[in-house]
Order: C-alpha cells, then sequence, then structure tokens
C-alpha cells in the first residue's frame, strides 16, 4: 500500500530514515544526479499513506546487444515498512520500465551474506548468474561489513523467453573483470 | 595544439595527474622562462595554484591569459576547467566569446559558450547561441535546445514568457517535430510543459492519448500526468473516472481511494444507501453516489489487503462528518480495531492508521477508541509468540499517540503501560526473526524514551531512558532511532564525548552533513569540543564548493542528455547547497573559530587574521537562505509529532537565522575596527536588524526534552536569554562586544553590563540546590565566546583600537576590566568544575566506572576544563596586551593621565 512517484533531487535531503539502515549506502550528491540526469524514468520513491518516504529504487539500462539490460542500483526499504511487499512492488516497476525499453534481463548485485535479500531476490523470480570477487568495500564506522563478494542476480525479460542470458560463462570473475564486460 | 608545443606540455600534464601540483609550478614556471607566451603552461601552473588553495594567485595569473586572448582549444579548456574550480563560472562565457569572434562558425566553441551561458543561468544569450547553431548544422537536438532556452526564459519573467517566449518554443518544438516526428521522451516532456504554461492542458491531455503507448511514458506516469492535468482543469469528474481506473489496478494503495473520495464526496448526489449484490464498476462513470463508492470498496476489498480496509474507515468518517449515517460498514472505532486485529503484527500498521486517526476529534469516539484498544491489550498480553508482541508494539504506539497515559484511570486501576513498555524494551532479540525484532524492541525503547523524558523530566528519568536505549543498542547497534534518541538525551545532560560516540555509529556523510547538520555539530560549540567543531567547519566548506561544481555541471549534462525538465530542479538543488543556511553557520563559525583557537603567538598576528575573515566574509551568504534540515528522521508516535517537527524547523530556522547575522555583525565589526572605519553605523544596523528582531523569535518551552537539543545550531541564541527574550540584555551583549570599542562605554559600565551576564550565567549552569545544571553548559560557552570576542577588539593588532585608546585614555582602564571579567568567568569555571568532580565522585562510588552517569561526569570535566584552558589563555593574551607597547600610542598623553 503505497504511492510510487518519481525521485527528484529534493529527496536527497529527506531519505534519511530510508538510509539510517546500515547497509544502505550513502553515495555523493554526485552519484545520485548522475541517475537523475540520465535515467530519470529508473529512480522511483515509495510513499505511505501519511507521505513518509518508504523506500526508493534507483537504476539504469546499460550494455550493447543482447547485453542490453536494466540494472537495479539500490533498492531499500524502511525497517518501519518491512515484509509488506514493498521491494516487490519497485522491483516490478523497474523490470516494468526496462521490458518498455526492450532490455533483455534484468541485473543486481547483493551481498553473498545478506540470505534475506538474496532469499526475496529469488522469489521475485532471479538467480544467480556469477559471483564477483571483493565487489563491496568495507564502511569505517564501527558495526559496517567488512570487504565482500557479490552475486550477480538476472531475471530474463520479454525479450529472452528462453532465458539465454542467464547461463554464465564464468561463474566467479574479479571486480575489473565486470567493467571490462560492460 | 602542435606537436612541439604538447610534448613540451605533457610534463605538466603528467604531474597535474599525479596531483604533483608543486612540480607543475616548477616546470611551468622553467618552461616560462624560455618561452613566455605559452599561456597554456600559465593556466596549468594556475591549476596548480587552485589546487594548493592559492586562489588570488590563480585569478591574477588566469587574468594575464585572458587579456592575451587565448584560441588554442587546450588553453580555452584549461581556463575553463580553472574558472569552474574556482566557482567563477560567470569567466567562462568570455573566452568563447573571444574565441568566436576569430572562428565564427566553429560548431565545438558555439556548443561550449551555449554551456557557458548554461552555467550562468543567461537563458537569453543561451536561446541566441542556440539559434545560430540550428543555421549552421540543422540539428534537431540544437532546435530543442533553442526551445528548452526560451522554456526557462519565460519561466524566469513570466509576462515575457506569455508574450512572446512559449508561444515561439512551442512553435520551435512543432516546427522541429514536423521535420523528424521521432521525438524521445525527454522532448515530449518539454512540449508537455510548453502546452501547460500556455494553459493548453487540453491540448496536452489529447497528445497524452495519443502519443504512442509505453513507448514515451510508462502507464503509470501517463495516468499520473493525466491527472495532473484534470487537476489543473478542475475537471473533478474526470480525475474521479481516474482514481477509480487506479484503484481496479491496484486496490491496495489507499492514496488513491482517498483521491476518489476527495473527489466524489463534492459531487455528491445521491446520500442514500441501497445494497446491490450485483454491483459493478462503471469504468468510465463518474461515481456520485454513497452506493457507488461502498459498491466499489466491497468489489475491490479482499480483507487481506489494507488498502480497502483503511478506505473503508476513511469513509465511514467522512460519512459521518457529512451527517450520513448509512452504510453497510460498522462504526470507525469498530473499523479501527478490525484493522489492528487484522494487520497489527506488521510495523507499518501504526503509519497507517495516523491518516485516519486525524478525523478522531470528538472526544468520546477517542475514549471509546482507547477502551476497545486497552481492552484488546489485555487479550494479547496473554498470548506469546513475536506476532502477539509484534501487535503489542503497534497498540501501545496507538494508545501513545491517543495519549492514553495522559486520561484519568478509573478508580482502583492501575497504570502499568510504562512499566510494561519498559519490560518489552529490555527483552532480548532470541526467537526473533531478522530485523523486525529489532524493529519492534527499538519501538519499546523509544515509546520508553518519549514517556520518560516529557516536558518536566528529571535528570534521574533521562538517565533511565539513555540506560534503556544504550542496553538496546548493544544488542542492536543498527538500531538509529535509539541511537539519535540517545545522542540527544547525552548532549542534554552535557555529556559531549557519549554522545560523539553515539552518533558516530550513525556513520553519516555527504549530503547527511547537510541535512542533518543539526544534530550533534551545535553541542560541539556549547560544549567546548572547540576542536572537532573547527575540524568539521572545514571539512564542510570543502563539502559546498565540490557539491555546488558538481551540480552546476550536472545541468550542462543535463542539456546534454536533452533531460530539459531536470534544468530547473537542478538549479533548485544549486540555490539549496549555495544558500543552505547550515553552510553560513559552519562558514562563520569557522572564522570564529580561527579566533578562539589561534595560538597566542598567532595573536600577536590578529590583524592578519582579521584581514583574512575578512575575505572569507565576502563570499557567505546570508540572506534568502534555505534550510535544507530534516526534522522527520526520528518520528515519534505522538498526535503532534509533525507539529513540533514543524515547530522545531521553524524555530530552529528563526533562531539559525539571526545567529548568522548576529555573528557576521561581530566579524564584520571587528573587521571595521582592523580598517579604521567607523562602526557607529554598523551597532546601529545590528540594533535593528539583530537585536530588535530577536524578541520577535518564538521560544517553546514546551518542547520534550527529547527534542530539544536539535532545535538549534545556534547555542547561543537557543540558550542565553540575552537574545532570545530580553531586549536590554541583547543590548548588554552587543556592548561588550562590538559596542564596548567606540569608547561609549566606561570602563566601569563595561564592567557592570558584563556583571549581569555573569550571574545570569551563574544562575543558569548552578541550579538553586547547589548542583550543576548539565543541561545549561552552553551558558558558559556563550560567555567564554563573548570574552574572545571583546578580547580581540583589545588586541595591539587592531589598529582602530589604538586610534580610539589614543584619544581615550580609559582604554587602558578597559583592559583591565576585561582582565576582570576574564577572572570572573574564570571563577565561574572553577566553581563548575568542583561541582563536576563531586558530581562524578558521587556517581562513581554508586555505579560502576562505565556506568552512563559516569560516563557523563566525566565527559563534564572535561568541557569545564576545556573551557577553563580557553580562559587560561584569554587572561594571558590579556595580560600580554596590557604590556605591549601599540605602535602609534603617546606615551607622554597616557604618562599624564595616569
Amino acid at each position: 500500500m503505497c504511492t510510487l512517484r518519481p525521485f527528484t533531487c529534493k529527496d536527497i535531503f529527506r531519505f534519511n530514515r530510508v538510509n539510517f539502515d546500515p547497509l544502505t549506502e550513502n553515495y555523493g550528491i554526485s552519484f545520485y544526479l548522475q541517475y537523475l540526469v540520465n535515467w530519470p524514468e529508473y529512480c522511483t520513491v515509495a510513499e505511505s499513506p501519511s507521505g513518509q518516504m518508504m523506500g526508493y529504487i534507483l537504476g539504469k539500462s546499460e550494455g550493447q546487444g543482447e547485453n542490453w539490460h536494466g540494472h537495479v542500483t539500490t533498492l531499500t526499504v524502511s525497517s518501519q515498512f518491512r515484509r509488506v511487499g514493498l521491494a516487490r512492488t519497485l522491483m516490478r516497476q523497474l523490470e516494468q520500465i526496462s521490458d518498455n525499453q526492450k532490455c533483455y534481463f534484468v541485473d543486481l548485485f547483493v551481498r553473498i551474506s545478506n540470505n534475506v535479500a538474496i532469499g526475496m531476490y529469488k522469489n521475485f523470480g532471479y538467480s544467480v548468474y556469477r559471483q564477483i570477487v571483493e565487489y563491496y568495500a568495507g564502511g569505517s564506522a564501527p558495526h559496517s561489513p567488512p570487504d565482500e563478494d557479490a552475486f550477480d542476480m538476472r531475471k530474463a525479460l520479454s525479450r529472452d523467453p528462453e532465458g539465454k542470458t542467464l547461463i554464465a560463462k564464468k561463474k566467479v570473475i574479479r571486480t575489473e573483470e565486470l567493467f571490462s564486460s560492460l | 595544439m602542435s606537436g612541439t608545443v604538447e610534448r613540451k606540455l605533457r610534463p605538466l600534464y603528467d604531474a597535474l595527474d599525479n596531483l604533483n601540483n608543486k612540480q607543475v609550478i616548477q616546470r611551468a614556471d622553467k618552461l616560462l622562462k624560455k618561452e613566455k607566451d605559452l599561456h597554456c603552461a600559465k593556466v596549468l601552473k594556475a591549476l596548480a595554484l587552485v589546487r594548493l588553495m592559492k586562489n588570488g594567485e590563480a585569478m591574477s595569473l588566469l587574468n594575464e591569459v585572458k587579456e592575451c586572448f587565448p584560441l588554442d582549444e587546450s588553453t580555452l579548456q584549461a581556463m575553463c576547467y580553472c574558472y569552474k574550480e574556482l566557482l567563477c563560472p560567470e569567466e567562462i562565457p568570455f573566452l568563447y566569446e573571444t574565441a568566436l569572434k576569430y572562428t565564427p562558425n566553429s560548431e565545438d566553441h558555439l556548443t561550449q559558450l551555449f554551456m557557458s551561458y548554461v552555467r550562468v543561468q543567461e537563458y537569453k544569450k543561451q536561446q541566441q547561441v542556440a539559434t545560430k547553431l540550428v543555421k549552421l548544422t540543422s540539428k534537431s537536438a540544437y532546435s530543442y535546445w533553442n526551445a528548452a532556452s526560451l522554456f526557462l526564459m519565460g519561466k524566469e519573467n513570466p509576462e515575457l514568457g506569455k508574450m512572446m517566449c512559449f508561444p515561439l518554443a512551442l512553435k520551435v518544438i512543432e516546427k522541429t517535430k514536423e521535420k523528424s516526428p521521432e521525438v524521445a521522451e525527454e522532448v515530449f516532456r518539454l512540449y508537455l510543459d510548453v502546452l501547460e504554461v500556455l494553459g493548453e492542458n487540453r491540448q496536452a491531455l489529447q497528445e497524452l492519448e495519443n502519443c504512442d503507448r509505453n513507448k514515451l511514458i510508462d502507464d503509470r506516469e501517463r495516468w499520473r500526468l493525466k491527472l495532473h492535468y484534470g487537476t489543473l482543469l478542475g475537471d473533478t469528474e474526470m480525475c474521479n473516472i481516474l482514481y477509480k481506473e487506479a484503484i481496479v489496478n491496484e486496490p491496495d494503495s489507499y492514496s488513491y481511494f482517498k483521491g476518489y473520495f476527495d473527489t466524489a464526496f463534492p459531487l455528491l448526489t445521491d446520500t442514500s444507501y441501497t445494497h446491490n449484490e450485483d454491483f459493478e464498476i462503471t469504468p468510465n462513470q463518474c461515481d456520485r453516489s454513497v452506493s457507488d463508492m461502498t459498491g466499489l470498496l466491497l468489489k475491490v476489498s479482499d480483507g487481506i489487503m489494507r488498502g480497502p480496509e483503511l478506505a473503508k474507515i476513511d469513509l465511514v468518517m467522512r460519512l459521518k462528518e457529512l451527517g450520513v449515517e448509512v452504510c453497510p460498514f460498522a462504526s470507525s472505532n469498530l473499523l479501527i480495531l478490525d484493522f489492528v486485529q487484522k494487520f497489527g503484527h506488521k510495523m507499518c500498521c501504526y503509519d497507517d492508521l495516523t491518516v485516519v486517526l486525524g478525523r478522531l476529534t470528538a472526544p468520546e469516539d477517542k475514549i471509546e477508541l482507547i477502551t476497545l484498544l486497552e481492552d484488546y491489550r489485555v487479550t494479547v498480553k496473554e498470548n506469546n509468540g513475536t506476532k502477539a508482541m509484534a501487535r503489542l508494539a503497534t497498540l501501545h504506539m496507538l494508545l501513545h499517540h491517543l495519549e492514553s497515559y495522559t486520561m484519568p484511570l478509573p478508580e482502583g486501576k492501575v497504570d502499568m503501560s510504562l512499566t510494561e513498555i519498559e519490560n518489552f524494551a529490555n527483552i532480548t532479540l532470541e526467537g526473533w526473526y531478522g530485523d523486525l525484532g529489532c524493529g519492534y524492541i527499538e519501538t519499546f525503547a523509544a515509546l520508553y524514551t518519549w514517556r520518560q523524558c516529557g516536558t518536566n523530566a528529571t535528570k534521574s528519568d533521562i538517565v533511565s531512558a539513555i540506560k534503556v536505549l544504550t542496553a538496546k543498542l548493544e544488542q542492536a547497534p543498527e538500531s538509529a532511532t535509539c541511537r539519535l534518541l540517545a545522542t540527544r538525551l547525552y548532549e542534554h545532560l552535557g555529556g559531549i564525548g557519549p554522545a560523539v560516540e553515539t552518533y558516530g555509529g550513525l556513520d553519516t556523510k555527504s549530503v547527511q552533513l547537510d541535512s542533518l547538520a543539526h544534530l550533534l555539530y551545535p553541542s560541539y560549540l556549547s560544549l567546548g569540543a572547540f576542536n572537532r567543531a573547527d575540524k568539521h567547519a572545514r571539512q564542510m566548506e570543502s563539502f559546498y564548493r565540490t557539491n555546488e561544481r558538481e551540480v552546476l555541471e550536472y545541468i550542462v549534462k543535463s542539456y546534454l542528455a536533452g533531460k530539459f525538465n531536470k534544468v530547473p530542479e537542478l538549479f533548485n538543488l544549486q540555490e539549496s547547497l549555495s544558500r543552505s543556511i547550515s553552510k553560513a553557520v559552519f562558514a562563520l563559525d569557522k572564522i570564529w573559530l580561527s579566533f578562539i583557537l589561534t595560538t597566542p603567538v598567532a595573536w600577536q598576528n590578529i590583524e592578519f587574521l582579521v584581514t583574512a575573515a575578512k575575505d572569507d566574509l565576502s563570499m557567505i551568504e546570508c540572506d534568502n537562505l534555505i534550510d535544507n534540515r530534516d526534522y522527520n528522521c526520528n518520528e515519534q508516535c505522538s498526535p503532534r509529532a509533525a507539529e513540533l517537527a514543524e515547530i522545531q524547523k521553524n524555530m530552529s530556522f528563526a533562531h539559525d537565522s539571526l545567529y548568522v547575522r548576529m555573528r557576521r555583525f561581530m566579524i564584520e565589526g571587528i573587521t571595521a575596527l582592523v580598517s579604521g572605519e567607523d562602526v557607529a553605523p554598523l551597532l546601529e544596523r545590528y540594533l535593528t536588524e539583530v537585536v530588535e528582531r530577536a524578541v520577535e523569535i518564538p521560544c517553546r518551552g514546551d518542547l520534550p526534552v527529547y527534542l530539544m537539543m536539535s532545535n538549534s545550531m545556534a547555542p547561543w541564541v537557543q540558550y542565553v536569554p540575552y537574545l532570545g527574550t530580553a531586549v536590554e540584555q541583547a543590548h548588554a551583549l552587543s556592548r561588550v562586544t562590538v559596542g564596548g570599542e567606540q569608547g561609549e562605554y566606561t570602563g566601569k559600565e563595561l564592567l557592570a553590563e558584563f556583571g549581569k551576564i555573569v550571574e545570569i550565567t551563574r544562575g543558569k549552569v548552578i541550579a538553586e540546590d547547589g548542583t550543576l545544571e548539565n543541561s545549561n553548559l552552553a551558558y558558559l560557552s556563550c560567555l567564554i565566546q563573548c570574552i574572545c570576542f571583546t578580547l580581540i577588539c583589545y588586541s595591539p593588532g587592531v589598529s582602530a583600537c589604538r586610534v580610539v585608546r589614543k584619544k581615550k585614555a580609559l582604554a587602558e582602564a578597559s583592559l583591565e576590566d576585561l582582565k576582570n571579567m576574564i577572572l570572573d568567568t574564570q571563577k565561574l569555571c572553577e566553581e563548575c568544575k568542583s561541582l563536576a568532580v563531586v558530581f562524578k565522585l558521587t556517581n562513581l562510588s554508586i555505579d560502576k566506572e562505565d556506568s552512563v552517569d559516569s560516563k557523563i561526569a566525566s565527559s563534564v570535566e572535561w568541557t569545564i576544563e576545556n573551557f577553563s584552558r580557553v580562559l587560561d589563555k584569554m587572561a594571558n593574551l590579556a595580560k600580554t596586551f596590557s604590556m605591549v607597547q601599540r605602535p602609534g600610542t603617546v606615551v607622554k598623553k597616557q604618562g599624564k593621565q595616569s
């Protein structure tokens, strides 16, 4: 039960309650602007009936040929609004947009220790495509997580009915290889 | 660039890439000795100077090059980069205007010129350049640059917009569309925006209907835009149909029901209710009867979705307000109870219900609901398991919201709710699943704090709340609510050390440093953590500089990506940063802290310090400030939650705006004295713009304790009643600081004024029972800041003081008085320090060394010691000043006087 609306520049001053979650990264302003300027349709906020920000999703479309895909950069839900299907709603919205843009699949990265999130994405139809070594850098705060690997998870869209894009050539890669493959 | 020149410059570029700025300067100097006119080398040297923060030197080098009208691409690019780094985008257009005189048809230079105008919001000029580009290249992208420039020009000047800019922009878009009908979403959006400003909302709607489905705008956005135009047209019927369509597609969304009711009620023609089992939804027809509304609700409701259940409560309440009792649903209170029974185990249940609780105004309805919820709480309490616990949390939140604890209890009944909340707050997390368990126990800890730390909370109430919160944090360090509350309470009790430690766990960074600037930072100053405040203020200076520059570049990128609708949004963001109230506070504090933290040796160069302050001051924006601070980051379960957040925000903004002006005036006063200017007009302005305005500032004493510390960034205004409440006291403060230097007051008068301030401070920091009033330590900080300003005025480095002293012999006496002021404050600090030690010893004997009380006691002692250290330094300075032979002082005259 939420209202979806576009993420705007003003929201970066208002997302504190959502971003207090230790697994949600606080990026620099230019990071958010990069998404808002280049892929505004991929940036969505979910608002509660009382007008509170419940969560948001930021993403983009990238790649060439059969690698043309939607990517989930950040998906976060405020602790108060968890377990009510909000992440599913936001993911569907992003998948819909990627589908409209004729993407072959949607992908995302998740910490390999984040079993709750991995389970959730599997429920949404995503599967582990490959593992990326030390994709996440550790934080400086006392309870911040250390350096960690990521799972690259994918879900095929209507343009790839046979799920060809879900078969990886290499199951484990380094971060540098990831960027060179984009 | 020729190959030879490139080869010569390569080492400079390499050194720049390696951030070896000193090497860049050396190499550039070497190169320039041989080739004086190698402009690019000069500019690269300027860039290195910018990076070394030598902006003045860099600017003069750039000016030298500018006068030579450089044309080569590398010099232009490097200069452009330097001006961006220096935050001087207004210097860039000249470069390309000049270059274009020699290369009028250069597409590259024209686009660069266009972007340079974009950076300074010169819409007219950018439009002219866009027109040239269209003529030169016939590219449709430039046509849209032209249209976007016209649109923005019109937005800036609405009259001109209606007369010329908007119609012209429309013409340009339509003409370009004719030529190449395939348009991107952004261009289509620009087209819709232009139609909207021209009032052509029907046409905009038509265009939306006609545009290729899914290709340009997805369904959700299309719906949103249609609703937008429907609202602009005042077409309630159309909006009602749109909401109905949305409800059918997404029945779980309450906001659609809200809109549906908002649009159906004004059209209501039939308030009777007829039960119709065969009810069918009429998609293209507006609903005007109670039966339509209830029929739709019954049709889409399945008892599992929260949206329709919440909508039922809303509908019943609306009908009751209208005096219509016919409805197939139960009373609103029973529906609320039903909602809690169904969804109370979900964390968001409380937030859902807040939208309808606001409509519950009749006291009897409120009492009835409290009774229903209390009875249910008793039943739930007997159950075990996570769902029962979750339901209890929701029930307690709702009862707190309804202020059930303020209601008189029936005879013989004891209110055990606070104990129950405390018990739940202290249970362990074992057996709970993931983050939810943490969430619920966090809720109980917060509820306990909100109840315990209201307006009249005692020290022990606050300490017991901190104990609950810290115990919770040990179990779940990720709990932001507990962390924020504990930080505030520690600050309230003067414990800056544990406050810093607790807040540090939030790991705030980037934009949060601006939007949460009201948290913790104010206590750095009020509780004596001056070094930390200085470091933070300096970091923030670089934060704003970097981000303002980057936002500007994203505005340019918006044009390049064709995302024209983002341009105004980004300019607003840039303004929010450049005019941020926190930015002004940090910038002024940085200057002020440079005085307080400077070593005694450097004080001999006070003139240099003050001149630097003058330069900094000219860059600080103090008018039309913008408040980016987020006061909703820690929501409470109170019916006044939103109201309190608003009061806090408004009050804090008013206080901080005043603080900014006050501090600016004081620094201006000192710089005026250094320059030998007359400070009388400044003081006059200070009295009218600051002191008189101070009495208009609202001072609310009824805020709960857990909100107090985040009121303001200005301890001076917040805590010292000299400015907050009484004009006379404000006068006193101004005389002691800026005014005292005019020689209008004799030393004795000055001392008497100051004596009053010391006495007020004593009354604030030492309670009637002789104990230390920890929450008022900020008064001491203010007093010390006040002395610091006075001391600067007496510095031998301040030339104007010498003039004053030459004329008036009382200066020597005043300096003696200043020493007495410092002595008085030192005595007060000593008193406080001994009380702090007693407080610490008392608590050490009761508790363990690492207990909450001991942590606070040690921190308070540290704060007072820090104050004492600063005062010792000032006393030494005053002593030095009185011994220094001031240049220009006529010794003979002084001798006569004595």
